[in-house]
């Protein structure tokens, strides 16, 4: 007796039908494979560009901490007034020290104690050079005008920042309207925010991921001002 | 034959395997110390920064035991002050002209951060330094709103120009303190700072309730020094009749009753110190105070009585500066519908603004408690008047100097264990920064 039924094949059909079973089966693992790894790339993206406002911010507060808040530029406002002055650009010298003050000699005056400061800095907000002020994303990054943060002490410019965005999170530029419900009106992407005693810093980052879709982060930090001579 | 072939191969898989097998060993390795390395530098970034703030508050409480009437150094480098999972120790020196240099050094972990600070006294210490303070819990009722401005500037209304958090307000000097906790309900508002006791917290309501500034606890608890009434004789007592007007001129004063009749007006010319046992304002009258020359202060013995529609005001152009200590325990209301100006310092009373009321000025009391709605402005003309000093040295502190310098122990820079190793501390040992202070 011949047996047959091991070598029996499969009609079209049931190779069809397995097909569609198998796709079915490995289709759908496979596209949540997908959209995981699409969420954790944008996740990672995200997490990275808060680090970096984040370390940024960090860095303007060690530095601009030990501000002399007598000769900081702008001034702090005073009552009657407004509470507050905007700016994008802040002149300032840090302590680095206090001299107990020298005796006068021959034609030399003496000098009295009181505390060093060293040469005067300045952070400010200027245009990226790779994308001017035109409204046209020059440089193809997918972002329209971004600005950078830097800072200089009369020498050579030192980028602080960059990918920062011409308006704040939640902020439709130019309409005279506090969109994002934080006091200020059309502010930037980096602010800061010049009170009595104090330096308030706020800043939005702006990036566009692996995928392609936007990302922001958005820190802010209040700066006291500690030394008062 | 084929066995003598398939025999002379064998064995040689187990060779490439081992080869295989090694270069992988070889490659972990390799990302085992580059991903234990950038472990290493992140966990140092984080203890650096934490010692950061570590110093930060070793640099505050140093601060704090000198306005007590300590040297400013806390801890020493061999028995330093334990804080928060790590240690730091302040070394303060007097540097002349009244002025002390503070070198405070914190390690936290494998963290290592030194700050470099000098301070001078100024001498003063306001007595009113906040819109409300008191022994016990604060608790801000709905929609009660609280900031400040400045009546040598002129009055509230014109320095209410600014908005902020929804609300238009004039300054952000609106500062609260208590001994205890600091409640906010819904809707209240603080443009200032909200500081509770020592171990102490604010809380604030999931509903619209705002802190403009810091919510930090105090260090210390707050003081209320004594009141110092001086010695002036009674004149007997002092009225001034219904619809009638009197004025006092500057000078000090003392009488056993001053009663301002209903509908009448007391005008006091500063500088003027007025001792009294009961103070009296009528129905309706007016304190009208003029602080062109000076301040006027009322020292109250027994009781403050603050009948339905009495007002302190300003004369034309005068700051607000009156401010009326009062001694003892005796409860002070203000009615419904009160506008309230002065400084008020009643530290064994309790306050009470029953209801649609507005306050300007500073009020000191055991409680204060308020309807809602209630709208209190801190008037920062009486930070400049009325200063105290209770024998403690509890001066105000100006930084003139703030930076962040070289960690000096060297030893300890490449010796980066834990501080209770690399120092050879024993935690049970090390005391908290506040019994760390050295006088």
């Amino acid at each position: 007796m011949k047996y047959h039924g091991s070598r029996g094949g499969y009609t079209l059909i049931e190779l069809a039908l397995s097909m569609l079973l198998l796709l079915l089966v490995v289709g759908v693992p496979v596209r949540f494979m997908a959209s995981v790894g699409h969420a954790q790339r944008e996740l990672d993206a995200t997490t990275t560009l808060n680090a970096r406002a984040t370390r940024t911010l960090e860095r303007l507060t060690l530095r601009l901490r030990g501000a002399n808040d007598a000769t900081l530029t702008p001034a702090a406002p005073t009552p009657p007034g407004p509470l507050f002055v905007e700016t994008l650009v802040v002149d300032y010298e840090v302590a680095t020290g206090y001299s107990p003050g020298t005796p006068g000699t021959g034609g030399t005056p003496p000098t009295p104690p009181g505390p060093l400061f060293d040469t005067p800095e300045r952070v400010e907000l200027v245009p990226s050079p790779s994308d001017p002020t035109n409204g046209v994303d020059d440089d193809g990054d997918g972002l329209v005008d971004e600005s950078r943060i830097v800072w200089s002490q009369g020498g050579p410019v030192i980028v602080l920042c960059e990918n920062v965005p011409r308006a704040a999170a939640g902020e439709i530029p130019g309409n005279g309207v506090d969109d994002n419900g934080n006091t200020y009106v059309d502010e930037p992407g980096f602010l800061m925010v010049r009170e009595q005693g104090l330096l308030r810093v706020l800043l939005t980052l702006s990036d566009v991921d692996a995928d392609g879709n936007r990302i922001t982060a958005t820190a802010e930090q209040a700066i006291a001002l500690r030394c008062r001579p | 034959m084929k066995n003598t072939k398939r025999n002379s191969r064998a064995g040689s898989a187990l060779i490439m395997v081992l080869v295989v097998v090694t270069g992988l060993l070889v490659m972990l390795a390799a990302v085992g110390r580059v991903a234990l390395s950038h472990k290493t530098e992140v966990v140092r970034d984080v203890d650096d920064r934490r010692a950061f703030y570590l110093a930060e508050a070793g640099l505050t409480e140093a601060i704090v035991s000198m306005r007590r009437g300590a040297s400013g150094s806390v801890g020493t480098a061999t028995t330093p002050a334990l804080l928060g999972g790590g240690v730091f120790w302040a070394e303060a020196s007097d540097i002349g002209g009244g002025r002390t240099q503070i070198d405070v050094a914190a390690l936290h972990g494998s963290g290592r951060s030194a700050l470099q600070a000098v301070v001078e006294s100024d001498g003063q210490t306001p007595l009113f330094e906040a819109v409300l303070s008191s022994r016990n819990q604060l608790t801000l009722n709905a929609g009660v709103q609280i900031d400040s401005f400045d009546s040598a500037a002129g009055t509230y209304a014109s320095q209410a120009v600014n908005p902020v958090n929804g609300q238009t307000i004039a300054n952000t000097n609106g500062d609260v303190s208590s001994n205890a906790d600091i409640v906010l309900n819904a809707n209240a508002m603080v443009f200032g700072d909200a500081t509770p006791g020592p171990g102490h917290s604010v809380s604030l309501a999931a509903t619209g309730s705002y802190v403009h500034g810091s919510t930090t606890p105090a260090q210390a608890p707050l003081t209320f020094p004594p009141i110092q009434v001086p010695n002036v004789p009674s004149a007997g007592g002092y009225s001034v009749p219904n619809n009638g007007t009197a004025t006092l001129p500057s000078g000090t004063h003392g009488f056993s009753t001053l009663d301002i009749g209903k509908d009448g007006r007391l005008i006091v010319q500063g500088p003027a110190d007025i001792v009294v046992d009961h103070f009296v304002g009528g129905k309706d009258a007016f304190l009208e105070i003029d602080a062109t020359n000076g301040p006027v202060t009322f020292f109250v013995n027994q009781s403050y009585t603050h009948t339905n529609g009495f007002e302190a005001v300003p004369s034309t152009n005068s700051e607000m500066a009156v401010a009326f200590l009062i001694s003892g325990t005796q409860p002070i209301l203000f009615p419904s519908g009160s506008q309230v100006r002065g400084a008020y310092y009643a530290p064994d009373a309790d306050i009470t603004f029953t209801s649609s009321n507005e306050a300007w000025g500073s009020f000191v009391g055991n409680t204060v408690s308020m309807s809602s709605g209630t709208h209190f402005h801190f008037d920062e003309t009486l930070m400049r008047h009325w200063n105290v000093d209770d024998g403690s040295n509890a001066d105000t502190m100006n930084i003139l100097v703030w930076r962040t310098r070289d960690f000096w122990r060297t030893d300890l820079l490449s010796d980066r264990r834990d501080p209770f190793a690399a120092m050879g501390l024993v935690r049970a040992n090390l005391q908290p920064p506040s019994a760390s202070w050295i006088f």
